[in-house]
């Protein structure tokens, strides 16, 4: 469902041109819980953006649910990312004066759906993770682990085929770290995949498969063949 | 310490470039419209005579035509500001207050005795009597007033101002020399310096922003020559007068003289208006004053209240620019807000290493001050250009009207500093709130 | 307006500075009305028709010397040379000057012992050419002939040979149908005289008279010793008019000669405090207009640098360039029509204050409506650079740290 081939990245400047990914190709299946690892600056927000179509590429193809992507208009990616992918960020990125309801609701708004859809979604995905009764409040007023939670309500309230999450547990301790693991697997148990970047091996040996970014160049290190229960 | 608030402010300032100038440029334009309405309006409504304007009194009498009334005045019956020729001398010749004077107009071909004819110009006249330049305070350069005795005999002399002393004499000591007018010789006895009361509460309200006249002489000397000129000055008539020359004015009921009184206390006031009634009682015993006796002194300031001399326009001017002013520390404060939110990072970090809400409050007020100063600065600047643009329009008003004086200045800069602080002192507040962990947390 | 509720709900939870600008807007508003108010009330007041061939006009005063009927022959004597003229088409003696800012005037009435009267009005008499020359438009009644002028020592208007009135003083004598008033008998204070015509209009010698449009013509010319002459050049050039005028007029010895102008610089002068006064309310406009739309400018663009990761977030999570910039767009638009809103009630207090205290006239509901278009205009302009500059920033963003 995501197919990336021969993907490169460069970044030109007026005097130096920097290779920022080599090339590479990927593809992951639906089901596919993907970590990303490698030490920082070695290139994984760059991949990361590349599959969220928050950047464009140099080089290559893109596909994704089997359309090409290279030539999309802002728009339309727009579009597909609201619809196909869900983002849960490192900091969170709630917006401080929306409070939760709010929150998850605000990219159901960029779609059509009518106001007594977008509402039984956020119920739902807040109740998903754990937050449904607390729907008046604003993140100012949630724990850290809790803000990340909504934001991974808010990642599945639109229904997408799979979540990107940037270093997830990256502001937050252990406890509440392994509670938003044990919580992506279970979304991902239930069919969704998750491609995950994390600097936490331990994490990452959770995943099924392991790319490994360093110095710009993609490795996948692990491939874990998925029991069927 | 200080010093290095003041270096962090200049730090925060440069590192924002446009918001600052943003928030300096708008206090800046406020300040300079305000103080540019101000200003005029300040030099408008001056003391003309400062410490005597309290004892400076002019008579109006009630000596118009008992059929109809001379005007309405707000739905009142009014009296005429002017005097007759009769009832001026009849009070001059009593002597009854301090001192006294009758302020006359005319106009004449001026030329000094050493220019040939031609270069003779219509210049505007000040037909009056001796004490009219102690009275107002008048300052002589050279010479002095004439005295009681040209007045009742009506000398051919004349008092020059400074500007007409140029033009006719070049600006030297020009006592002694000749001034033709209107074909008479006139010596001079007098030049006066730099004399310019604003307003020029004296006489009529078209003249109260314009210069004073040139030329001042006995006013028994217009009246031994026949002078006689109804195009520079007003004369209001009644039953028919027929004023084909100085006799028959004269003679008349017509209005056209200002009358002025100088007492020795403001006290004195009610006794002299018990003097004035006195005589208008004796003139209706004469047969004239038939209408209700409405007789009145006014003092300086009533009289520049009743003249309606300060223009309203101004004064709503003054309210337009405050409110103006309001709109623009609004947008100030409101751009403080963001750049001290902007700054939000910075103060977790602070408090953090151990600034207290004080110390924070510190910098950004040292912040505050500099960008009013700045404002202050930059909006006296716009200020004083503002007012030399606004003289250029105004032209009719004299220029003195759009200068700032020291004082002015200051409270310029000084107003721009109070209005900056005092509008920033909620951002402040609201920056100092900030938690040292809130901020650092989400970095 | 999908984002109205989102909108509204950020507005309401950020407060002070979303506060701080919709105040802004309703002191801006409060003073633009007023000032817009007062601003087209002077225009109307400088641009008031005067009636006068105003282009072809100049006038000026003469000393008149010797006995009175000396006066008397030279003046008719010169104002016959001067009609000689080639460059001249007519000249007349009047009592005062339009725009000249001294004259007479009398209290009319329709009743000789009525309380009270209907009005004020301004007063000319002069020769009976006056209306040709001036350039007035006769619309009703008739004019002076020759036969109609005297020539007096005084006003003469104790014998009623009639006089011709502006057609806004008929209006106010007769408001029902101002024709009526031809014919009919007028007391000027007390003196009878019939209405002979109505002009179109002509403007009093007291351009700040609020009666100024209110006048009175009669066909006396009234000798003193100092008279006012009106010329109508023929031609263009006025300058060499007033020069061949002041030729035959300097020919007697004794003649001074005071206030030689051309018309158009009496106006001009006769309005200084007037246009003064607008170029001032125009500037005050101008910068208002201005500073709301450096406030709502900086705001935005401010408010956008703060929510630089946010906007990223939504535009990670699926919004599009056109979403961006309508949220920013919406949400300007709602700070204004409440800062408006806010405004209309400020701006009606300061207007009753304003009446109150220097007796204005009440601002009318049209110009409520005409401050609120000019600031939501202007809001809605100033915001869109900053929005579009929104919209342009990378749904990378989202994923950058600090």
């Amino acid at each position: 469902m995501l197919k990336m081939s021969n993907i490169a990245k460069i970044y030109l400047t007026d005097t130096v041109k920097t290779q920022a990914l080599q090339p590479f190709s990927l593809d992951i299946e639906a089901g596919d819980f993907v970590a990303v690892v490698g030490p920082s600056g070695s290139g994984k927000t760059t991949f990361l953006n590349i599959a969220g179509l928050l950047e464009d590429y140099s080089e290559g193809s893109y596909f994704l649910n089997n359309q090409d992507v290279t030539h999309l208009s802002d728009t339309q990616k727009s579009r597909l990312r609201n619809e196909q992918i869900g983002f849960i960020f490192q900091s969170f990125n709630l917006i401080p004066e929306l409070n939760l309801f709010d929150n998850v609701e605000m990219p159901l708004r960029y779609r059509t759906f009518s106001a007594k859809e977008r509402k039984s979604r956020v119920i739902e995905a807040l109740t998903q993770v754990g937050l449904a009764n607390r729907q008046t409040h604003y993140p100012q007023q949630l724990s850290g682990g809790q803000q990340q939670r909504v934001a991974i309500a808010r990642a599945l309230a639109g229904s997408p085929a799979f979540l990107l999450a940037d270093e997830p547990t990256g502001n937050l301790d252990s406890n509440m770290a392994d509670g938003i693991m044990s919580l992506l697997k279970d979304i991902n148990a239930s069919g969704t995949s998750i491609l995950m970047v994390t600097h936490d091996l331990q994490q990452a040996a959770q995943a099924d498969r392991i790319v490994e970014i360093k110095d710009g160049v993609l490795t996948e290190s692990k491939q874990v063949e998925k029991v069927v229960a | 310490m200080l010093l290095y608030y003041f270096k962090l402010a200049m730090l925060s300032i440069r590192k924002t470039p446009l918001l600052s100038f943003l928030m300096i440029a708008t206090i800046a334009i406020g300040i300079a419209a305000t103080m540019i309405t101000y200003t005029v309006n300040y030099m408008m409504t001056q003391d003309p005579v400062p410490g005597k304007s309290d004892r400076l009194f002019t008579v109006h009498l009630s000596s118009w035509d008992p059929n109809v009334g001379y005007r309405m005045k707000d739905g009142k019956e009014d009296i005429p500001i002017f005097m007759t020729y009769q009832d001026a001398t009849n009070l001059y010749t009593d002597q009854r207050a301090h001192k006294q004077t009758i302020i006359s107009f005319h106009k004449a071909m001026v030329r000094s005795a050493a220019q040939p004819r031609g270069q003779a110009t219509m210049t505007y006249l000040r037909p009056t009597t001796h004490e009219f330049f102690s009275m107002l305070n008048v300052p002589f350069l050279y010479g002095s007033p004439w005295d009681a005795s040209d007045d009742s005999q009506g000398s051919q002399i004349v008092v020059l101002s400074k500007k007409k002393n140029e033009q006719l004499f070049q600006g030297e000591n020009s006592l002694g020399r000749e001034v033709v007018i209107g074909g008479l010789i006139y010596r001079v006895v007098g030049v006066l310096d730099e004399w310019l009361p604003l307003p020029r509460f004296y006489t009529e309200r078209s003249d109260s922003y314009s210069e004073p006249r040139g030329l001042f002489v006995p006013f028994q000397s217009s009246i031994n020559n026949d002078w006689l000129s109804g195009t520079d000055g007003s004369v209001y008539c009644w039953g028919g007068a027929d004023l084909i020359d100085l006799n028959a004015l004269k003679a008349s009921e017509c209005v056209w003289l200002f009358y002025w009184v100088e007492l020795a206390s403001a006290e004195l006031r009610d006794d002299y208006l018990a003097y004035i009634n006195r005589y208008a009682q004796e003139q209706k015993a004469l047969g004239r004053f038939q209408r209700e006796q409405m007789n009145r002194v006014m003092n300086v300031a009533e009289f520049i209240e009743y003249n309606e001399v300060v223009n309203k326009d101004g004064r709503i001017a003054v309210w337009l620019a405050m409110a103006f002013l309001i709109a623009c520390l609004l947008n100030t404060m409101s751009l403080m807000m963001t750049k001290f939110h902007g700054k939000g990072a910075e103060v977790g970090l602070r408090r953090a290493v151990g600034a207290s809400k004080v110390d924070i409050a510190r910098q950004f007020f040292c912040e505050t001050v500099i960008i009013g100063l700045a404002g202050g600065a930059i909006g006296l600047v716009l200020a004083l250009l503002g007012l030399y643009v606004t003289s250029e329009v105004y032209s009719h008003l004299h220029a003195g009207l759009m200068e700032m004086n020291l004082s002015l200045m200051l409270l310029t800069i000084g107003s721009s500093v109070l209005a900056s602080t005092v509008f920033g002192l909620y951002p402040i507040y609201k920056a100092c709130q900030i938690q040292p962990s809130s901020q650092l947390k989400s970095l | 307006m999908k984002d109205l509720q989102p909108i509204i709900k950020s507005l309401l939870r950020a407060k002070t500075a979303p506060l701080l600008l919709m105040l802004q807007i309703a002191v801006t508003f409060t003073i633009l009305v007023n000032a817009v108010f007062m601003l087209l009330q002077k225009s109307d007041e400088i641009n008031v028709p005067s009636g006068l061939a105003e282009n072809e006009l100049f006038w000026f005063q003469m000393s008149l010397h010797g006995t009175r009927e000396e006066k008397k022959t030279s003046l008719f004597r010169d104002l016959d040379a001067i009609k000689a003229l080639d460059s001249v088409s007519g000249a007349v003696a009047l009592s005062s000057i339009p725009f000249s800012e001294r004259g007479a005037g009398h209290e009319i009435r329709l009743e000789r012992d009525a309380v009270g009267y209907v009005t004020k009005a301004a007063f000319y008499s002069g020769s009976y050419q006056s209306l040709e020359t001036m350039g007035l438009e006769l619309i009703a009644g008739e004019g002076f002939t020759i036969n109609d002028e005297r020539r007096l020592y005084n006003f003469g208007l104790d014998v009623p040979s009639g006089v011709i009135i502006t057609k806004v003083l008929a209006e106010q004598l007769y408001p029902d149908d101002w024709r009526q008033v031809i014919g009919e008998t007028i007391f000027l204070d007390e003196d009878a005289q019939p209405v002979r015509g109505v002009v179109e209009h002509l403007i009093g010698p007291w351009s700040f008279w609020k009666n100024r449009s209110f006048n009175v013509l009669f066909s006396n010319v009234f000798i003193t010793p100092e008279v006012s002459i009106l010329v109508r050049i023929q031609g263009d050039n006025i300058d060499k008019s007033m020069q061949d005028v002041m030729d035959v007029v300097m020919q007697e010895p004794r003649r001074t000669v005071d206030h030689l102008e051309v018309m158009t610089d009496s106006r001009e002068k006769a309005y200084r405090a007037q246009v003064a006064a607008y170029s001032t309310l125009k500037a005050v406009v101008l910068g208002l207009a201005l500073i709301t739309m450096l406030g709502v400018f900086g705001q935005t663009r401010f408010a956008i640098l703060k929510r630089r990761k946010q906007i990223g977030t939504r535009r990670a999570l699926g919004a599009s360039q056109i979403a961006i910039v309508r949220y920013y767009v919406i949400e300007n638009a709602v700070i204004n029509l409440c800062g408006i809103v806010l405004g209309v009630v400020l701006a009606v207090v300061a207007n009753n204050l304003l009446v109150a205290h220097f007796q204005l006239e009440p601002v009318p509901g049209l110009y409520l409506v005409y401050g609120g278009v000019i600031i939501f205009l202007a809001g809605f302009l100033a915001v869109l650079q900053p929005a579009i500059r929104a919209a342009s920033i990378s749904p990378a963003e989202a994923t950058r740290s600090v």
